[in-house]
């Protein structure tokens, strides 16, 4: 007969086990504090969870206060806050609100911007100010554009969306790592994301695109 | 064979920002569309000027020749819009629907680039002007025409932002200097853009311009719009 790996004549007896390693040889005392530390572990996990969760609605309700706030306002003046107050490019506005830049100019121009995107308007507004005025966030525009992981072209203004504000602040307030908040958003970044190449200055004083060292 | 592909082309909707009347307070950009150039060859008809904003002006103004690449009928009667008629289809820049009549397609030709004179490009003939993502995907297929490196349409925002930037500024400063006349005389257009680029300043450390081409970009935008609103203050809303 042939012998395989799973055959009876190939099972050994396991070795012995060195004195005072097996579970009946361990302190009740031992045992009561591992014991003790796994339930304080699950415990905090709750806590933990529950904490994160708290800690988002304290920034969703800061952002919907905002909002509600910025609501109040025209167009015009929210745009006007937007340009001259932060200094926010339409072209980001517009990722920010999938909407075109000829809107925008005709927005500020003209009026005549739905009450959706007049809300939306006011939502962007609102995160600014909490980026600001409540995290401490001196250059609101300047952090929304600086990538967030090295090697990877994704920043903050990429994953902007009403749904994902909360996350978006607490990232801000340093909470949580870059990549922790980027698997959480957008599961898939790093595919979407990576490049080989980087910005640096030239030598004519303009920026340039060279490859990564 | 299947293989890697340059990214698929925008929608339409997401492909220009101005067709038919282009409004003339728009500064000239890399992939705005003229009709009625005289190019070598038979006819006068459709071209795109090729060159980036930073090489295509002497000062405030533009240069006496400009580098434009022709414009050309793909179909007279379809609006070729998805992304996978164009794979393959390196050497052109795919313009469905350029003449908003939603009924045809151009492509602008790589193969066929030729310098013509400034005058040959008044605002006046401008047909269409590309967004953001249209002048990317423009870029990133010349890059690959010229190069067969594709890189990313991100990389490449990154690096061309701040001449964006400048555009679109002077695009709000000219609009407000001109109470948003999409017809404004090119003599008023040209003088706002010399009191844009005048305030801007020169490239000493602490000017405006070198501000919107660093880390501070949004300060220098700051200033600007400020600057618009107290120079035009009935001209914005």
């Amino acid at each position: 007969m042939t012998e395989t790996l799973t055959s009876p004549m190939t099972v050994r007896s396991a070795p012995r086990r060195a004195p005072g390693t097996s579970w009946e040889s361990i302190s009740e005392e031992w045992q009561g504090l591992d014991a003790q530390f796994r339930a304080d572990r699950q415990e905090h996990r709750g806590r933990g969870a529950a904490l994160v969760r708290d800690h988002h609605q304290l920034y969703e309700d800061a952002f919907v206060a905002e909002a509600q706030a910025a609501a109040r306002m025209t167009a015009t003046e929210l745009l006007d806050e937007l340009a001259t107050g932060f200094g926010l490019p339409w072209t980001d506005l517009a990722r920010m609100m999938s909407v075109s830049v000829p809107a925008i100019r005709k927005w500020r121009q003209a009026g005549g911007v739905s009450p959706e995107n007049l809300s939306a308007l006011a939502r962007v507004l609102a995160c600014m100010r909490v980026l600001r005025d409540r995290l401490c966030v001196a250059d609101p525009v300047a952090w929304l554009g600086v990538p967030l992981v090295e090697g990877y072209t994704v920043t903050a203004r990429h994953l902007y969306t009403a749904a994902s504000v909360p996350q978006l602040l607490d990232f801000a307030a340093d909470n949580v790592a870059p990549t922790v908040f980027l698997d959480r958003v957008q599961p898939g970044w790093r595919e979407k994301y990576a490049t080989a190449d980087v910005v640096v200055m030239f030598d004519d004083g303009l920026p340039a695109l060279v490859p990564r060292r | 064979m299947a293989g890697q592909h340059l990214d698929d082309l925008a929608p339409v909707a997401d492909l220009y920002d101005y067709r038919g009347r282009v409004p003339a307070w728009l500064p000239y950009q890399q992939g705005d569309v003229f009709s009625d150039v005289a190019m070598p060859g038979p006819d006068a008809g459709l071209a795109m000027l090729f060159l980036h904003p930073c090489t295509m002006r002497q000062g405030t103004r533009l240069r006496d020749r400009l580098t434009v690449v022709r414009v050309t009928s793909e179909s007279t009667r379809k609006v070729l819009d998805e992304p996978a008629h164009w794979v393959g289809r390196n050497k052109v820049m795919p313009l469905p629907d350029l003449l908003a009549d939603q009924a045809s397609t151009h492509v602008a030709d790589f193969m066929e680039i030729a310098t013509v004179t400034a005058a040959e490009l008044p605002r006046a003939s401008r047909v269409a002007q590309l967004s953001l993502t249209g002048r990317l995907q423009m870029q990133q297929r010349i890059v690959f025409h010229l190069t067969r490196y594709a890189p990313k349409l991100d990389d490449l925002e990154r690096a061309t932002e701040s001449v964006e930037l400048e555009a679109q500024q002077q695009a709000d400063w000219v609009q407000v200097g001109c109470g948003s006349d999409d017809r404004a005389a090119p003599p008023r257009v040209d003088e706002l853009e010399a009191e844009y680029q005048a305030f801007l300043g020169g490239t000493d450390p602490d000017s405006i311009r070198t501000m919107l081409y660093g880390p501070a970009a949004s300060q220098a935008v700051r200033a600007i719009q400020q600057e618009i609103a107290a120079r035009y203050p009935h001209g914005a809303a």
